[in-house]
C-alpha cells in the first residue's frame, strides 16, 4: 500500500483546494468501489487519496423541473427515490447491495464499460453534469461528457458535484442482458426514453452500455422514431440502426458480435413495452 | 490480453508503413508516447506515460520489429515495464491499398504480469483497445496533413 494521507474534505471548496494544491498526485474517489481494490491490489501507487463522502455532496432532490443528484449519492439513494423510475430501476441492475450502499452516481460516470449502468440511464434521460473548479462551475450534457474509454470532459483540476435529470413527461425503459440475474457485468444496457407528441415520437433517447468505449447515444436509431408511429416496423427499423451504429467489443463477458446482435435484440425489446 | 480489429487510413501503404517505423512519427502517433529512440534497425526503446485514472504511471518500453514486409505485412514485439507490472506482447499487421487509402488489419496479444496482471480484463482490454483506435486516429490525421504538406509543395 503505497498511501500515506487520506482526505476527507467537509466541503467543495475545501474538496477543490486540496486537488489545486496535490494536482495529479491525488487519487479522487466517491464511494472507493472501483479504486479502493486498485490500490489493495497494488495496482494504483497513489500517494493521496481523497474521499468526497463527506463533501456535502449526497443530496437528492427535486429542484423545480429537474432533479438534482449530488455526485457522492450513492445508487442505494437512488434505488429509494421515485421521482425517476427510471433511474430506480437502474440501480437495481447495478452491482449488489454492498456495492450500491457504497457506490455513488458520480462514480458510476467513470465505471469503465461493461460496468456504468446507471451512467446509461442518465444519458437516456438526457442528464447534465455540473462541475466545479477553481475558476468556477461549469455544466455540460452528459453526451459531452464522455469523451472515451475512462476518459471525460473534466478538466485535472475540476471535481463532478452534481447530475441534474430533467422532470419532463415521457416513456422510459431499461433492460439489461448479464450472463446472471443479477450483480453482474453487462453483456449490453439498453435505455430508452421517448416523448410522445400528437400519438407520434417526439424526441427519442436511446443510450447503450457496453456497446463502445463509453455509455453512447444511438442517433441513426433516435432518427427512425422521431416524428413515427410507434409500430413494429418502425420499432425493428429502430433496433436494427442501434445494432449497426453501436461500438461493441469482445472481453470475457461477450464477442463483439454477440454484443452486436443483443443490442438488436434489446433496443427492440424495450421499445415494444413502451 | 488480445487486441485485434483494422481500420481504414486516408494514405497507401507504402506511406502507412514508413510512419509505423519513424521514431518521430510514432512519437507523435503513440498516446502517452514521451520519448522514443531508435537503437537500431529494427529496435525502438522509449517511454510511455499510462494516464487511465488510477493507474498513472510511466512505463519503460522496448518494441522490436520482428519481421516485416514492407509495405504489406509486419510484426511487432514489445515490452512495457513500470512500477505496477510489465505487459510482453506480440501483434503482427498487414496493409492493403483500396483506393487511394490503406487498410490496416492488426492482431495481437500480451501478457500481463505483476501487480498489473490481477487487473479486471475490462480495464486493461479496454484500455488497449482506446490506445490502439486513439493511435489510428492520430496516424490518420499525420498521414492526411503529411499529405496536405506534399500537396502543398508541389
Amino acid at each position: 500500500m503505497s498511501v500515506r494521507e487520506y482526505l476527507m474534505p467537509r466541503s467543495v471548496p475545501e474538496a477543490i483546494g486540496l486537488l489545486e494544491r496535490h494536482g495529479q498526485d491525488l487519487l479522487v474517489m466517491a464511494g472507493g468501489t472501483v479504486a479502493m481494490p486498485l490500490i489493495n491490489d497494488g495496482i494504483s501507487l497513489p500517494e493521496r487519496v481523497m474521499s468526497l463522502r463527506h463533501a456535502g455532496l449526497d443530496r437528492l432532490e427535486r429542484q423545480g423541473d429537474v432533479l438534482a443528484i449530488g455526485a457522492a449519492v450513492t445508487l442505494s439513494q437512488l434505488l429509494a427515490q421515485d421521482t425517476v423510475p427510471l433511474l430506480r430501476e437502474a440501480a437495481a441492475h447495478t452491482a449488489s447491495w454492498s456495492i450500491r450502499n457504497m457506490g455513488t452516481v458520480g462514480g458510476n460516470l467513470f465505471t469503465p464499460p461493461p460496468g456504468g449502468d446507471v451512467a446509461v440511464a442518465l444519458l437516456a434521460l438526457d442528464a447534465q453534469v455540473r462541475l466545479a473548479g477553481p475558476r468556477g462551475e461549469r455544466v455540460l450534457p452528459l453526451a459531452d461528457f464522455f469523451t472515451g474509454f475512462m476518459t471525460t470532459g473534466l478538466a485535472p483540476d475540476e471535481l463532478l458535484v452534481e447530475i441534474t435529470v430533467p422532470l419532463a413527461a415521457r416513456d422510459t425503459a431499461f433492460l439489461k442482458l448479464g450472463r446472471k440475474h443479477s450483480n453482474t457485468p453487462a453483456v449490453v444496457t439498453v435505455a430508452v426514453a421517448l416523448e410522445r407528441r400528437d400519438g407520434r415520437v417526439g424526441a427519442a433517447r436511446i443510450a447503450l452500455g457496453a456497446a463502445g468505449p463509453h455509455p453512447i447515444r444511438a442517433a441513426s436509431a433516435e432518427a427512425a422514431l422521431t416524428g413515427a408511429m410507434l409500430d413494429a416496423a418502425v420499432i425493428r427499423q429502430a433496433a436494427q440502426a442501434a445494432a449497426a451504429e453501436c461500438q461493441p467489443f469482445t472481453d470475457g463477458i461477450a464477442t463483439e458480435w454477440y454484443r452486436r446482435r443483443m443490442v438488436g435484440v434489446f433496443v427492440q425489446r424495450a421499445l415494444e413495452t413502451l | 490480453m488480445k487486441v485485434k480489429g483494422s481500420a481504414t487510413l486516408a494514405a497507401p501503404p507504402e506511406a502507412v508503413f514508413a510512419a509505423i517505423c519513424d521514431p518521430g512519427a510514432l512519437l507523435e502517433v503513440i498516446p502517452g508516447c514521451q520519448e522514443i529512440h531508435q537503437v537500431s534497425a529494427d529496435e525502438y526503446r522509449g517511454r510511455i506515460a499510462i494516464r487511465l485514472p488510477a493507474v498513472v504511471g510511466t512505463y519503460d518500453t522496448v518494441v522490436r520489429l520482428v519481421d516485416t514486409d514492407p509495405p504489406t505485412s509486419g510484426e511487432l514485439e514489445g515490452r512495457l515495464e513500470g512500477r505496477v507490472g510489465t505487459i510482453s506482447g506480440r501483434a503482427t499487421f498487414r496493409l492493403h491499398g483500396e483506393g487511394e487509402g490503406t487498410v490496416v488489419e492488426y492482431d495481437g496479444s500480451g501478457v500481463v504480469g505483476g501487480p498489473l496482471a490481477r487487473l479486471d480484463s475490462r480495464f486493461l482490454e479496454g484500455f488497449a483497445r482506446s490506445l490502439v483506435n486513439e493511435g489510428l486516429a492520430r496516424l490518420g490525421r499525420r498521414l492526411q496533413a503529411v499529405a496536405v504538406e506534399v500537396a502543398g509543395a508541389r
